[in-house]
């Protein structure tokens, strides 16, 4: 499982067990980073760790 | 040939030719919006759009920001009929190893940021949410696709019910990677929203067969 990371942000959760280069250009490949099914899109990924957004958070509590 | 002569040839066929190169252009263009193993159908040029989604709108309990746009790549490539390709559909948009798109970020107090496109002969960047005031009842949308933005929408509150049936989460062609997150006011009081993001999606068509 693979998280897309862009700007320290989960942007998208890749959860197939395939080769990434043959789905995705090469250039993106760099930014998929191998994470557990706890990983959310939206989760922020800082200094090697994944950790769920404080907005999303509070979010879940608003709603 | 003449207009005349266009029309003397229509009305002798069963199905006039305009809308025979209607129906043949239709038949070439292709929608993708789920993940899927697409085979060509006939030899060509294609152009490839890769659209990726829209990160989520601001809320009203968060008062986070407006989404960034999807990245959108656009790529113009030769393919051979019976050739089959993977193309993934999710936050991303991705044409085998080709080309892809990412989406916009969102969850931002300052706007998500817009997402990239590589591979194409043309990537854009989706454009940068904004920053939202959740207190003067004015809400945040997300945007995925690079025509559009919202960054006007919000400085008045009843501006959305313009666009909430086309700012919504989007279906189809019209929703591909155009629309967001739209906000939906009941009343001054009590507020609906949505924080769906715009969809991504590929849109495949032959330019040119052979």
């Amino acid at each position: 499982m693979y998280a897309l990371i862009m700007n320290n942000q989960v942007v998208d959760i890749e959860k197939r067990e395939i080769n990434l280069s043959e789905y995705y250009h090469i250039d993106l490949i760099p930014h998929f980073i191998e994470c557990d099914d706890t990983v959310e899109i939206g989760d922020t990924y800082t200094d090697g760790v994944f950790s769920k957004s404080i907005i999303q958070e509070q979010s879940e509590v608003g709603l | 040939m003449s207009w005349a002569e266009v029309k003397k040839v229509n009305s002798n066929m069963k199905t006039p030719l305009n809308t025979q190169i209607a129906n043949a252009m239709y038949q070439t263009a292709f929608l993708i919006t789920t993940t899927q193993t697409w085979v060509v159908p006939k030899t060509g040029l294609y152009k490839i759009i890769c659209v990726g989604a829209g990160g989520s709108g601001g809320n009203y309990s968060t008062q986070t920001g407006t989404g960034g746009a999807g990245g959108v790549a656009i790529k113009n490539i030769q393919l051979t009929q019976g050739d089959s390709y993977n193309l993934t559909v999710g936050s991303t948009a991705s044409f085998s190893n080709i080309c892809s798109a990412t989406s916009g970020g969102g969850n931002s107090w300052t706007g998500g940021t817009g997402g990239i496109a590589t591979g194409g002969d043309t990537n854009y960047t989706g454009n940068n949410g904004n920053t939202i005031n959740a207190y003067t009842t004015v809400l945040g949308a997300s945007v995925g696709c690079f025509i559009q933005s919202l960054s006007n929408f919000y400085t008045d509150s009843r501006i959305y019910s313009t666009f909430t049936a086309t700012m919504r989460s989007g279906y189809g062609l019209l929703g591909l990677g155009q629309s967001g997150g739209a906000v939906n006011l009941t009343s001054n009081t009590g507020a609906l929203f949505f924080q769906t993001s715009g969809g991504a999606g590929i849109i495949i068509q032959m330019i040119e067969e052979g």
